[in-house]
């Protein structure tokens, strides 16, 4: 039989209970910190919704110059990743976005309309910089680390929360520029 | 005792007209575009910029398409009514009130409604004539509903905060449907939405009509001022839109609406109103190197006529108000967005019955706008509007009337800000700091408008009645649950209100009949707290959320314990609970809503004399529900109700609200 004592701490004990399920659940509910680069399906999606948003977007077919250095295991995988991904053809609106694979060795003469930045390329990035300068062709990526470095204008991330990333100096020099509702929207560097 | 029931139906008449203020660009967004980008609702009702629904610098909830759907309701502010921090009172059939964090009332007049930025509160009368506004659910992206004074980007009287239906798009959303509903208390309705579009343009319209019987629980007999009459309400809409090369858009909206049904006016007496509305509304945008520029004008007319009027005179309130406004939004370097505008406004009521008369004023507006990006995780947002108003009478005064042409001969210049600090330690958490303040004006109606004579007594509003001024202070929390696809929100908030106004209360003798007039009863304090967890799993989807509010007026002492026709003490519930939950399939879709709301009081007005008194209402426990079933061609099939655990149930000091059970059968195409 349950004690008056018993009794009295009862609700405490429910108090205490409830709080723990409340705790439970904000702790169920921490974000893991993601430390992979690599581009996933979503970051294609929202790279290529980003750049509808471009003052003289891109249409139509584009072809994607996937930049990679060969003898960097991260961006090698991260580039047949992104291949993958992009398959015969990825639509998002009107784009259509088609793989290219550069060695970044080539990338000043690759016949693309986009670069790709793939993740873990470091020393060799600034000829990626160089060509879309000299080019005018827009760079973007999935490692965020190469917009604040302002090697690429781009950068996206979509878990785990969608983040967008416009270097406005590279931007500028790349020649590309962004709508003011879709600059309220993003943070720029 | 007559002229009591008079001044109750003079003070809420009139009702409906659209008329714009603040910023008005919100159409000329894609919002779909953005949130496709964003993965989340985008909203411009906190600052006037595009902003995630998680990043803005104020307490606010967002309803989308497919929450309005699942609702069962059959208008918005059934949509609104489970919402977090929303008060909800069923007046008649066809009339209900919404309020954010408590003041609910008849004629509730601190929520500023707009759709697409575009005002649709009745500031001639401080009210939201609900049935009377030119929108069907099908046409709606989404309900943006920001809690807390938003004056200093809306301008006056959103001083509780704001309600943005926005629409969908024509230029950018193709939305075409059609359905038909019918139901218990008589319920007929009808509505279409159809979309066309081609190269860089759109046109779309949608329509409506319903029609319906109040109902048949007796009105009790303090409330009760004569006769009932079957509801109805139409409206038309039509709105095409262009893009101008690859920076800029035009849009142009018309629209009218009907409506007639039985209210519950601001004194607490039953009335019959009647409400014609009409707006044409033109919007430029362009994306310039200067930033986001645009420019919208436009005229609302409306017309209220209110039955049985004063002393045998019907009110026949005709209200007009044009805007102009011009504004740009631009950022200065990654860290500075900036918003200013200009606005010129017009608002003008004729008197009545007594005429020909005319109580205007003119409004210059200049705000301005600040985010200030300290860090990638902070942000400090400042908002500042000054308004001013020069008040206006033209046409003949009665004789022994006790205020001379010149008193009206007034300006007013209230400033309004907005400031708030966002913190984002982490991914999942966000911290707010808000403070605001705004004011309430005086309606056109306790301006002068309403003018009855009698060789007995007269009624008339009073050009010396006060802005009501509101401040609150709020600290929220929010947490995204990532793992259980859940949200938890925790909001305190402490509100002041300065200068609370009254419709009667004021009396005037000044050689002739004597004259009742508006006052300024003295001021209340709220404080509240918010909580709320809800979240999606699979084919489910569940919500629940709760409002603690404790109010307390000052009021002048002859005005208190529900003597004055306002008495939020003690007619604000102290507790309103939520719960929901939803399942659904590829060819279901079931949905049940729960809503408790504590014991609180009515207000009725006593038999003779300007004063009411408070009538107890219990606390009481209602549900809504839905059930849908998709069929092939796009077909859906849907039975909802509201009010379905009991078939009668007293919820204000108006007749108890019905059951109400209608299936609905809508084909998109």
């Amino acid at each position: 039989m349950m004690s008056a004592r018993d009794r009295r701490i009862l609700p405490l004990g429910r108090a205490r209970s409830a709080a723990g399920l409340l705790m439970g659940l904000i702790c169920l509910g921490s974000p893991v910190a993601s430390v992979h680069a690599d581009a996933t399906p979503s970051d294609m999606q929202i790279m290529a919704r980003a750049l509808s948003f471009m003052q003289k977007p891109l249409s139509g077919e584009v072809g994607v110059g996937i930049v990679f250095a060969p003898g960097n295991p991260e961006s090698a995988r991260d580039a047949q990743q992104v291949q993958r991904i992009l398959g015969n053809g990825l639509r998002v609106g009107n784009l259509i976005l088609r793989p290219v694979l550069v060695p970044i060795s080539e990338v000043a003469r690759a016949r693309v309309a986009l670069y790709f930045l793939t993740a873990g390329v470091r020393g060799e990035a600034r000829a990626v910089a160089v060509a879309s300068r000299a080019r005018q062709i827009p760079c973007a990526t999935a490692d965020l680390a190469q917009v604040r470095q302002g090697i690429c204008a781009l950068g996206v991330r979509s878990q785990p929360r969608i983040e967008i990333l416009v270097n406005r100096v590279a931007a500028q020099a790349d020649g590309i520029s962004f709508s003011t509702a879709f600059r309220m929207m993003i943070t720029e560097l | 005792m007559i002229w009591i029931r008079y001044t109750v139906t003079g003070r809420r008449l009139a009702a409906v007209l659209l008329l714009l203020c603040g910023h008005s660009y919100a159409q000329s967004i894609d919002y779909g575009a953005l949130e496709q980008l964003v993965g989340e609702p985008v909203t411009t009702s906190v600052t006037g910029a595009p902003q995630r629904a998680s990043d803005v610098p104020a307490n606010m909830e967002i309803i989308t398409a497919e929450d309005i759907r699942r609702s069962g309701a059959y208008d918005v502010p059934g949509v609104l009514r489970h919402v977090l921090g929303v008060q909800f009172q069923q007046w008649t059939n066809d009339q209900a009130e919404v309020s954010l964090d408590g003041y609910d009332q008849a004629f509730s007049q601190r929520v500023l409604v707009l759709i697409d930025g575009r005002q649709v509160y009745a500031d001639y009368f401080s009210f939201t004539p609900w049935s009377a506004l030119p929108i069907e659910l099908a046409a709606i992206r989404q309900i943006e509903i920001v809690k807390g004074p938003a004056c200093a980007l809306f301008g006056f009287n959103a001083v509780a905060g704001v309600i943005n239906i926005v629409t969908f798009n024509p230029v950018h959303d193709d939305v075409s449907s059609v359905s038909a509903s019918a139901g218990t208390q008589g319920l007929s309705e009808g509505s279409f939405i159809t979309t066309l579009q081609g190269g860089n343009a759109g046109l779309r319209i949608f329509g409506g009509g319903r029609s319906d019987e109040d109902f048949s629980t007796p009105m009790p007999p303090e409330v009760d001022n004569g006769g009932r009459r079957n509801e109805s309400r139409r409206d038309i809409d039509l709105e095409g839109g262009a893009k101008l090369g690859d920076r800029g858009e035009v849009t142009v909206d018309l629209n009218g609406t009907d409506a007639a049904q039985n209210d519950i006016t601001p004194v607490y007496s039953s009335e019959i109103s009647e409400f014609a509305t009409n707006a044409a509304r033109v919007q430029l945008s362009y994306d310039a190197p200067v930033g986001l520029l645009e420019g919208s004008a436009y005229t609302n007319w409306m017309e209220q006529r209110a039955a049985p009027g004063f002393a045998g005179q019907e009110f026949d309130f005709t209200n007009r108000i044009s805007v102009a406004q011009l504004e740009d939004l631009f950022k200065a370097g990654a860290r500075h967005t900036f918003r200013v505008a200009l606005e010129y406004r017009s608002d003008s009521t004729q008197t009545t019955p007594f005429g020909p008369g005319e109580v205007l004023y003119h409004v210059w507006s200049g705000s301005a706008m600040w985010e200030w990006k300290v860090a990638p995780s902070v942000t400090f947002t400042n908002a500042v509007r000054l308004d001013s108003l020069s008040l206006a009478r033209e046409g003949p005064l009665p004789p022994g009337y006790p205020f001379t042409a010149g008193d009206w001969d007034r300006t007013l210049q209230p400033v309004s800000y907005n400031s708030g600090l966002v913190w984002k330690p982490d991914d999942a958490d966000t911290l707010r700091l808000t403070t605001g303040r705004g004011a309430l004006l005086p309606n056109l109606l306790n301006l002068g408008a309403r003018l009855a004579v009698t060789p007995l007594i007269g009624l008339s509003g009073s050009p010396f009645l006060r802005p009501t001024t509101v401040a609150q202070d709020e600290l929220s929390w929010t947490r995204a649950l990532g793992a259980v696809g859940a949200q938890i929100k925790l909001a305190a908030f402490y509100e002041q209100t300065d200068a609370v106004q009254d419709l009667g209360g004021g009396f005037s003798d000044a050689g002739g009949a004597p004259y009742a007039l508006p006052t300024n009863i003295g001021n209340s304090r709220a404080r509240g707290v918010e909580s709320g967890i809800d979240g999606t799993v699979d084919h489910w989807r569940w919500g629940l959320n709760a409002t603690l509010e404790t109010i307390i007026d000052r009021f002048d002492p002859e005005a208190t314990d529900g003597v004055a026709f306002v008495d939020f003490e003690d007619t604000t519930p102290h507790v309103i609970a939520n719960a929901n939950i939803g399942w659904s399939s590829s060819a279901w879709e079931v949905d049940t809503y729960l809503q408790y709301d504590s014991r609180t009081f009515g207000l009725e007005p006593v038999v003779v004399g300007l004063v009411s008194q408070l009538t107890p209402v219990s606390g009481y426990l209602e549900a809504d529900a839905r059930v849908g079933y998709r069929l092939p061609h796009q077909i859906t099939l849907a039975l909802s109700g509201q009010n379905v655990l009991h078939a009668e149930q007293r919820q204000t000091s108006a007749a108890e609200v019905q059951r109400r059970v209608l299936g609905t059968v809508t084909m998109q195409f």
